[in-house]
């Protein structure tokens, strides 16, 4: 799941340098802390959030395969 | 065209909208360890049409072809970053679109035949813009009806209403 968000997320910025997927394990869920150049944001986060939930849709229906729910959280 | 560092495999490719929406969906396939391979479905223009198959393709399409959509316009933002031309982009999984498509077109002609009947104007369910173009272009030869859009995004819906002819035989 990590390689599949950094990609998405390295190929969306101007920064790619800047990008760092952590990956924060819970009980009966994932958190992915996206940390991106604060020039970057606008470019995971979209108009009214469209590209971030894009991601987060994505990355959530990937996820089921592992049976795991996932949390995507977008950090400058 | 194999991949064993997917970050910088875009770069080693000329632009060509095409094989850059596809080598980024394979990427992702593979990064998201998903048991399904990508091929450039048809390419005419800036028109590109990516279809995904095998056995985790159906995880891909979504509550309503939702994923489908998300994936679409992630593909798109990345194909189209730091380049000229706009690709327009379709990508399918599991051939629901295709699917979808079909039913569309059922859906239109069948509400074609009910206005006409009836003289009285229909609306179809709330679509993306994908969706009402299927719709305008399968009933945009019809000599009985015609269609428009109508409502604000994401709330869209076509109206199918009697054709007025005046220049009718």
């Amino acid at each position: 799941m990590k390689p599949m968000i950094e990609y998405l997320v390295k190929e969306l910025v101007d920064d790619p340098d800047s990008v760092t997927v952590t990956e924060i394990p819970g009980e009966e869920s994932t958190t992915y802390e996206v940390h991106v150049a604060p020039g970057d944001l606008g470019k995971v986060i979209g108009k009214q959030g469209r590209i971030a939930n894009a991601l987060r849709t994505v990355t959530k229906a990937v996820a089921m395969k592992s049976k795991k729910k996932v949390y995507v959280e977008i950090i400058a | 065209m194999t991949t064993e560092t997917p970050v910088s495999l875009v770069e080693t490719i000329a632009f060509d909208p095409g094989a850059t929406a596809l080598a980024h969906l394979k990427a992702l396939l593979q990064a998201g360890e998903l048991d399904a391979d990508a091929a450039l479905e048809s390419h005419n223009g800036d028109n590109v049409t990516l279809a995904v198959t095998g056995p985790d393709a159906v995880m891909l399409v979504g509550q309503h072809g939702q994923t489908l959509d998300a994936l679409q316009f992630l593909l798109m933002l990345m194909t189209n970053k730091g380049q000229g031309p706009r690709l327009r982009l379709m990508v399918d999984a599991d051939g629901y679109r295709a699917r979808r498509a079909q039913k569309l077109i059922g859906f239109a002609e069948d509400l074609a035949v009910q206005v006409s009947k009836s003289g009285q104007e229909a609306i179809t369910d709330t679509l993306n813009p994908m969706e009402r173009r299927i719709i305008h272009t399968a009933l945009a030869d019809n000599p009985d009806v015609q269609t428009y859009s109508e409502g604000d995004e994401p709330n869209r819906y076509v109206v199918v209403t009697p054709r007025i002819s005046e220049s009718a035989d």
